[in-house]
């Protein structure tokens, strides 16, 4: 199997079970080199909820790879574009998207369901300051970027 | 059990120190990728990784 040096690898998805993404790459990596497949990298991603990206030889390699392994739901047909891939090898910050005057909803939390509008916006520690539409008196509240999600930007001009 | 990165290389380890680089490893870290093969991997070149090993994909 050593003949195919210097062949181009490519990238193919793989649907798994929601939540079960790096219990499916773990198990798959501990075959690698017991099986002698080849496969070069697995990714887990938190934007792909439900995939996997496994960067193989091509896509029998993965098949052989696959018996028995639980919450695997099939090879995504055809490849992926390296492209495609890179985008996820160096992940945003959390607050990147997030604007002073955006109206964002907490996804966790206490305050988990109220809408509050930002006022600042901390990109290093990628924390946003919030005051809650709720509150009778308005007092900032300092989150987490990963606990809200943006409901309205703020429009722009 | 608590799976922790490295802050320098983003390995994933148990310990409180790298293996590898003995820099500090924090409970912070998003992404997962294994590294199978960094010579062929398109992945591991892009990623600057040489060892092959399970890394985060990004480290607070």
């Amino acid at each position: 199997m050593d003949s195919d040096e210097g062949q181009q690898s490519s990238f193919y998805a793989l649907r798994t079970t929601i939540g079960q993404e790096r219990n499916v790459a773990s198990m798959i990596y501990s075959r690698i080199s017991k099986l002698g497949v080849n496969i070069y990298s697995i990714l887990v991603t938190p934007e792909l909820r439900g995939y996997i990206v496994i960067e193989a030889l091509d896509h029998t390699e993965i098949e052989k790879s696959l018996p028995g392994i639980s919450h695997v739901r099939g090879i995504v047909e055809g490849e992926m574009a390296i492209d495609d891939i890179e985008k996820f090898l160096e992940p945003v910050s959390a607050v990147a998207k997030v604007n002073l005057g955006d109206v964002v909803e907490f996804t966790s939390g206490p305050f988990k369901g109220s809408r509050a509008r930002v006022t600042k916006v901390d990109e290093t520690k990628e924390e946003i300051t919030v005051v809650l539409f709720e509150a009778t008196v308005p007092i900032p509240v300092t989150v987490s970027g990963n606990d809200i999600r943006i409901v309205m930007k703020e429009e722009l001009g | 059990m608590k799976v922790n990165a490295c802050k320098e290389c983003k390995r994933l380890t148990e310990l409180d120190v790298c293996e590898s680089c003995k820099a500090k490893t924090t409970p912070n870290w998003i992404g997962f990728v294994a590294i199978a093969d960094p010579e062929r991997s398109d992945v591991a070149q892009k990623m600057g990784i040489k060892l092959k090993g399970k890394y985060a994909l990004k480290v607070r």
